[in-house]
């Protein structure tokens, strides 16, 4: 099922988006991390947000060390109290890891987290269509490898 | 929603197995039923309609939505006893509507085909798949399922939405509400709200976070008359945003 998380809802009138953010907030401090990017990604300006953290990292690595290492980096910075009550700056690392996570799988499927692949996979679906094209892109990458490591029954 | 405010769930107040509004509405009498249909009406009418538009459903006996959900609420309402099946049913209020509706149009199509024969003369069992009888809209399963759960979390949301402002401003307190819409929609600091209405980045903060509990009771309120339990309530909300989630699948 495809739609525009912008496109307002013809019988309610209510963006999608706009949902998501809403429904976050009522949620509180119980809201799924994922979410809550999800939320803030789907925002108006959510694009331009996204696009902006991922330029603060120069040019994106082009191998599994690389992205390695800038998810340690940026892992560092994820407070999880503070990413549970929405902080905009635990948000930001938040995505940066996501992020890294992706960009290690889209190179050569390696995945480099802990976090279950269905996890990953949940993230790379919901965030992905969320982003500008490039790193669009590098997710819909990540979600085919994933696929590929799920299907074979092993992580390489 | 006048209904809703008359009427407040009791959930607070009765232990959980006394707590299904509607039964307590039915238990009224005459009044309660229509209460009870009134509450049906505002909360289940669009995405009802809504949900009839996109799968086709109305389509296939060639109406109009809104006049295929109107016309099933006006035939299954005024008997009581349509809303006491449902509490014996063990569905979402939601769910047992929308198959209701399914039935309905069921009905109504071999009405339809049925007149179609009349017309036709004595031809009515053989010619109606072919002549009168509108097609049936093929069945899709999860995506069908998907459209309406989608449909009802939307319009349940904008619902609770707007009870929550109704309420702030029958209170002259509506700048709570912009405060929590910068906040969490906007996505502006505490503080710089504060700067716009004078307040403190911590006043800001709490008043938001009150208008957030106001959001949730009115979802809860309305999820709660659709059947789910307290207890089941952040997972109703979850699987709501999930549905939205839904964007590839």
């Amino acid at each position: 099922m495809n739609f525009d998380p912008n496109q307002q809802d013809e019988s309610s009138g209510m963006r999608p988006a706009i949902a998501m953010q809403l429904f976050t907030a009522i949620l509180g401090q119980n809201a799924h991390p994922i979410d809550r990017l999800a939320a803030r990604c789907a925002a108006a300006d959510g694009v331009q947000w996204s696009s902006e953290i991922l330029a603060r990292n120069g040019s994106a690595p082009n191998s599994v060390d690389g992205w390695l290492a800038l998810k340690n980096l940026v892992k560092s910075g994820i407070d999880e109290s503070r990413l549970h009550s929405g902080d905009p700056t635990a948000l930001e690392a938040f995505f940066q890891y996501i992020s890294a996570i992706a960009g290690a799988l889209a190179v050569d499927g390696t995945l480099i987290t802990k976090i279950s692949p269905a996890e990953i996979r949940r993230a790379l679906n919901i965030i992905g269509p969320l982003t500008e094209p490039s790193c669009r892109e590098r997710f819909s990458k990540a979600l085919f490898q994933l696929d590929q490591i799920t299907d074979s029954g092993s992580p390489n | 929603m006048s209904s809703t405010s008359e009427s407040p769930t009791p959930s607070r107040v009765f232990p959980e197995t006394q707590t299904l509004w509607i039964s307590d509405r039915l238990s009224e009498g005459d009044s309660g039923l229509l209460l009870a249909n009134g509450y049906l009406m505002a909360s289940y009418v669009r995405p009802l309609t809504s949900y009839c538009r996109t799968i086709g459903l109305a389509r296939s006996i060639r109406m109009e939505a809104d006049d295929v959900v109107h016309g099933f609420f006006a035939n299954r309402l005024g008997n009581a006893e349509y809303l006491k099946s449902w509490m014996s049913s063990e569905l979402r209020l939601r769910q047992w509507l929308r198959n209701g509706l399914h039935m309905y149009v069921h009905e109504q199509r071999r009405a339809k085909a049925g007149h179609a024969g009349g017309h036709a003369g004595g031809q009515a069992g053989a010619d109606a798949g072919t002549v009168g009888l509108p097609d049936e809209v093929p069945s899709m399963g999860a995506a069908h399922d998907r459209e309406f759960e989608r449909a009802w979390a939307l319009s349940t949301l904008d619902l609770a939405m707007r009870e929550t402002k109704d309420g702030l401003e029958k209170r002259g307190r509506l700048d709570e509400w912009e405060m929590f819409w910068s906040h969490h929609v906007d996505g502006v600091a505490h503080a710089r709200i504060g700067e716009r209405f004078q307040l403190s980045a911590a006043q800001v903060a709490q008043r938001a976070y009150a208008v957030g509990a106001q959001l949730r009771d009115s979802l809860c309120g309305i999820l709660r008359k659709d059947g789910a339990l307290i207890g089941e309530i952040d997972k109703e909300v979850r699987s709501m945003m999930e549905v939205l989630h839904e964007l590839r699948s």
